[in-house]
């Protein structure tokens, strides 16, 4: 085998032969010779050869038939006819049914190293054309390899996205840019006004096609009670705006927390601006001297600090809240001995109590300590106490038990006070929800303090009960699963 | 000062609002200048007081023990032979609490009252707002 080329001289004459190969061998190529057709295809169907040169008078095999059989099965080798003048018109015949060349008899050594380089040659750009084919076929199956990689990605992508060209018609969309959009089957190549029916959207689009601006932008768009941030930007090519892409994000959740949160803010505003407005009003009768004598004074003074401090409770109440919220916020879970903070913290109120002749009870059963926040805990037990005396009635009671029920701790804080209506008992623990009646007309609250105490309750994966006392007032009951946050003693 | 408003003595003013502050500081204020004030915490109550002191105006909240509750009483007052022609001044923190796109106006079929104002409201506004329906 040859790197510059093997070559098979077949012709009955040696002389032919021989002379041939001594001419090509100077060539530094490879070369053999056969005297027949047969011996030439067996060594053919054996060796590899890059071009043959056939005498087209053979014996056994004629060379037209070995020709023939070259062209169909051996393509690739150049075929190039030895012919004497009494066959000239043959040779044209076999160059016509795919020979490449010929060359006539009696040639000369340059005539047979030109005939053979320039057949040798041609099998070379053969070869390069097959290679560069092959290579191309490579490219193109990567191409679209990539193409369906690409395609596949986009259409795994949450967000939906649409594609326009420069007239505004649908060259591309994926999966959830269907879905969002409501889009039909087939929409590609229609314009996009008639199948995108959100107004919105094809403004923005639209807008970007017609003013030519190479910027992006966004806007939120609703479809189907749903919120989608719209992003809008134009397709540039070379420096020209060929189409426009928009992608369409979900942001109904995002929407939704922020509605509760402006409404949130809004009943805050709300519940701050009307105790100040009533203050600015005590203050103005004094001001303006129409208090009838200094006994209206004081009680108009009175009255005013009372707004004063639930409006100073209100702020706290909302720094307690945001520091609930706030995932930062980072709780020291302690071993809690539930008993004596309840005792501490009934002694704190022992005076408010006192005042309205409450009498408060603590029956406390030994349990286990309980993994809380000492904050929270305390928050929660004063909330509840508070209420227990705020809407509880002169000369009445509170009773206090701490105790194991079933998997859980209870803390149960029970008061004989107003109660609380049946259909109000769903809502109680709504933020700036407060049971509106005779009874609570003139018992200042910030109508939070049930809402900290659930949120408390939730972080600490308890529940909260409400019952009422036969005889009135309310229970509330606490349970805190010991399984979570009980420690062993 | 009573005697300088004088000829004002004899009007009635009912004040119906659950926030008895509010009631308690318009009444003080509304009786310095020479105002009788009658007042009720709840709109049923109200209407009854209504009728019993046929007053020279009503003063009504909309948000009590029922959001919408004023809107009701008010539609109650104008059903009545007997009161439909007593003023009514609405009061209402319900538009800037519930943030609600539109203003209200007075409207003979579902809100009949002669003037529709926003708390928190001063003394002299809400004052000046009495002066100019009945003087």
């Amino acid at each position: 085998m040859n790197k510059k080329g093997n070559v098979l001289v077949v012709d009955d004459e040696v002389s032919i032969c021989e002379g041939c190969k001594k001419i090509l061998l100077k060539e530094g190529l490879y070369v053999d010779t056969a005297k027949d057709g047969l011996e030439a295809k067996e060594k053919i169907e054996r060796e590899k050869f890059d071009l043959v040169l056939v005498d087209l008078k053979l014996p056994q095999l004629s060379g037209e038939d070995l020709l023939h059989w070259l062209h169909s099965s051996n393509p690739d080798i150049v075929p190039v006819v030895i012919t004497g003048y009494p066959s000239f018109n043959s040779a044209v015949t076999a160059v016509k049914e795919g020979a490449y060349d010929y060359i006539p008899k009696p040639f000369t050594s340059g005539e047979l190293r030109k005939v053979v380089r320039r057949g040798l040659e041609r099998k070379w750009l053969i070869q390069e054309m097959h290679r560069l084919r092959e290579e191309q076929e490579k490219n193109l199956k990567l191409i679209s390899q990539e193409r369906t990689k690409l395609k596949s990605v986009i259409n795994s992508m949450g967000d939906g996205v649409l594609v326009v060209n420069k007239s505004g018609k649908v060259v591309l969309y994926n999966c959830a840019a269907r879905q969002i959009l409501n889009l039909q089957d087939n929409c590609l190549d229609k314009p996009m006004k008639e199948v995108v029916k959100n107004d919105t959207l094809t403004e923005m689009l639209t807008s970007l096609l017609i003013k030519q601006k190479k910027m992006a932008f966004s806007q939120e768009i609703h479809i189907d009670n749903r919120s989608y941030l719209a992003n809008a930007s134009p397709v540039v090519d070379d420096g020209e705006i060929i189409g426009a892409v928009a992608s369409l994000k979900d942001i109904t959740k995002l929407r939704r927390f922020s509605d509760t949160k402006s409404a949130f803010l809004n009943m805050v505003s709300h519940e701050i601006r009307s105790p100040l407005g009533i203050i600015e009003g005590y203050l103005d009768l004094i001001l303006k001297g129409i208090a009838k004598d200094e006994a209206q004074t004081k009680d108009i003074i009175r009255r005013a600090r009372v707004r004063a401090q639930t409006l100073r409770q209100l702020v706290d109440d909302l720094l307690n809240l945001a520091r609930m919220e706030s995932e930062k916020v980072k709780r020291e879970l302690v071993p809690v001995d539930l008993p004596k903070i309840i005792l501490e913290v009934v002694e704190f109120y022992r005076d408010k109590a006192e005042e309205k002749n409450i009498k408060v009870n603590v029956s406390l059963e030994k349990v286990p300590a309980i993994l809380m926040d000492r904050n929270d805990i305390i928050l929660l037990f004063t909330n509840l106490l508070e209420n227990a005396i705020k809407y509880n009635v002169k000369g009445g009671s509170i009773n206090i038990y701490i105790k194991e029920e079933g998997p859980d701790l209870c803390l149960r804080v029970e008061d004989t006070g107003i109660g609380i209506p049946p259909e109000s008992r769903e809502r109680i623990f709504d933020e700036f929800y407060r049971v509106k009646n005779e009874k609570t007309r003139r018992i200042p609250g910030t109508g939070l303090g049930l809402s900290i105490v659930r949120r408390i309750v939730k972080t600490y994966q308890g529940k909260i009960k409400v019952d009422s006392r036969k005889k009135g007032g309310s229970i509330f009951s606490v349970y805190l699963p010991l399984r979570n946050f009980g420690v062993e003693v | 000062m009573k005697n300088k408003m004088g000829q004002k003595k004899e009007k009635k003013i009912l004040l119906i609002d659950d926030d008895v502050d509010f009631v308690y500081l318009n009444k003080v204020f509304l009786e310095s200048k020479g105002y009788q004030v009658i007042i009720s915490y709840n709109g049923e109550e109200g209407i009854k007081k209504a009728r019993e002191t046929k007053p020279d105006l009503v003063i009504l909240d909309v948000m009590m023990s029922r959001m919408t509750e004023g809107f009701d009483i008010a539609r109650k007052l104008r059903a009545d032979d007997d009161l439909n022609d007593i003023p009514i001044i609405m009061l209402t923190a319900i538009r800037k609490r519930e943030k609600l796109p539109w203003t209200f106006e007075p409207d003979d079929t579902w809100l009949p009252v002669n003037r529709f104002l926003e708390k928190p409201i001063s003394l002299e506004k809400l004052l000046e707002e009495i002066e100019k329906i009945i003087k």
